[in-house]
């Protein structure tokens, strides 16, 4: 507790290891490095789950359509997530841009104790060449999975997506 | 002339090593803990070091996704479909309108106690719906007896004599469809309690 033995070696052991490894992290940093917003969230909208299905939310368009017995209602905010990929600072990187999305059945929506797995991820574009000066959107759809007489309710979930230069 | 640069050894191992516990283990037990801490705090700060470096240029973010589940249709039957009583030698019709008002031609109605069947619907918010008699009795029955029904309807009890709902909107999360129907009578319809069914199925749409 108030020893400071200990204490007191510790600190300049670990200066002494930053200190070593600063020069690759401040070059790092003084690069110019990719940036990842969110700019809508996804919505599935309103529907009756009947004895189930799917509902896929388009990644480009953001339409929605169905299948099985789910009964979509209107929903006129539904759509597919948006991203804004840009860069910290204007200028020319010549490195394409890999686009990393959720793997099947780690994202869920959670109403209580039911749940439903979003499934299927899906970038639109599918690639990014080049992030131009002042960003370039990020669309990204998804498949839910309504199981035969999903409790009624409000479900919500997060997933993230990275972005980096390859 | 080479000259030899003699970098200061900040990260030998002599500088890793905890000092010896042999002066401080009979002292108090908590001596051990600040003593194996430097190793501990000296791997995280490598780890988030070279995290740090190596992926200095990933950029994650978090989104949120929503879905919204309503409750599914239901339909409760209220009120059953009366005809009442009627008599006549002569072919005729019966007609029970979605209010609950009976008309009728070549036939004597009397007594009291018509009425329109009507259902009860719930559901969400304003939604709309379609409706569908699907099953319902094309004649009703006594016996070998029957005649021919069909059914008139609507959502607002408005006293129609023709027609059927296809669809209605719900009001808060209810509604409502009334069923009236058009009875043929034939020329020396035999005496006798007819019956038969009307189903009457909505779901969203």
């Amino acid at each position: 507790m108030g020893r400071s033995l200990g204490g007191a070696r510790f600190p300049p052991a670990t200066i002494a290891l930053v200190l070593a490894l600063l020069p690759a992290a401040r070059e790092a940093c003084a690069q110019t490095v990719i940036v990842l917003t969110n700019t809508r969230q996804m919505d599935f909208g309103t529907f009756a789950a009947g004895s189930g299905g799917t509902i896929l939310l388009n990644a480009a368009t953001g339409a929605r359509s169905k299948t099985g017995a789910v009964i979509l209602l209107p929903s006129p905010a539904a759509a597919q997530a948006s991203f804004d990929v840009s860069k910290s600072k204007n200028g020319t990187v010549n490195k394409t841009v890999s686009i990393s999305l959720p793997v099947n059945n780690t994202v869920q929506l959670s109403s209580g104790v039911n749940k439903m797995f979003v499934n299927n991820f899906v970038a639109s574009p599918a690639t990014i060449p080049t992030v131009p000066n002042g960003g370039t959107p990020l669309a990204v759809g998804a498949t839910l999975f309504v199981g035969s007489g999903q409790p009624p309710g409000a479900y919500t979930g997060t997933f993230s997506v990275t972005v980096n230069y390859n | 002339v080479a000259t030899t640069r003699h970098r200061p050894h900040r990260l030998t191992s002599s500088n890793l090593s905890a000092p010896s516990p042999t002066n401080d283990i009979h002292k108090e037990p908590s001596v051990k803990t600040p003593i194996r801490f430097p190793r501990t705090a000296l791997k995280l700060a490598l780890v988030s070091a070279i995290a740090l470096a190596g992926s200095a240029q990933a950029a994650t973010t978090t989104a949120q996704a929503t879905a919204s589940v309503v409750a599914p249709m239901t339909i409760t039957k209220a009120t059953d479909l009366l005809f009442g009583s009627f008599s006549g030698s002569a072919a005729g019709s019966v007609t029970v309108s979605t209010s609950g008002t009976r008309t009728s031609s070549g036939v004597v109605v009397f007594g009291a106690g018509t009425t329109a069947a009507s259902f009860n619907v719930t559901g969400t918010g304003t939604a709309t719906y379609g409706i569908s008699f699907t099953g319902t009795s094309t004649t009703l029955t006594s016996g070998a007896d029957s005649m021919a029904f069909a059914t008139v309807s609507d959502t607002t009890a408005a006293g129609a004599i023709s027609g059927n709902a296809t669809s209605g909107t719900l009001v808060a999360g209810a509604g409502s469809i009334y069923v009236g129907g058009v009875l043929t009578v034939a020329t020396a319809q035999p005496a006798g309690s007819y019956s038969g069914t009307i189903n009457a199925t909505v779901d969203y749409n």
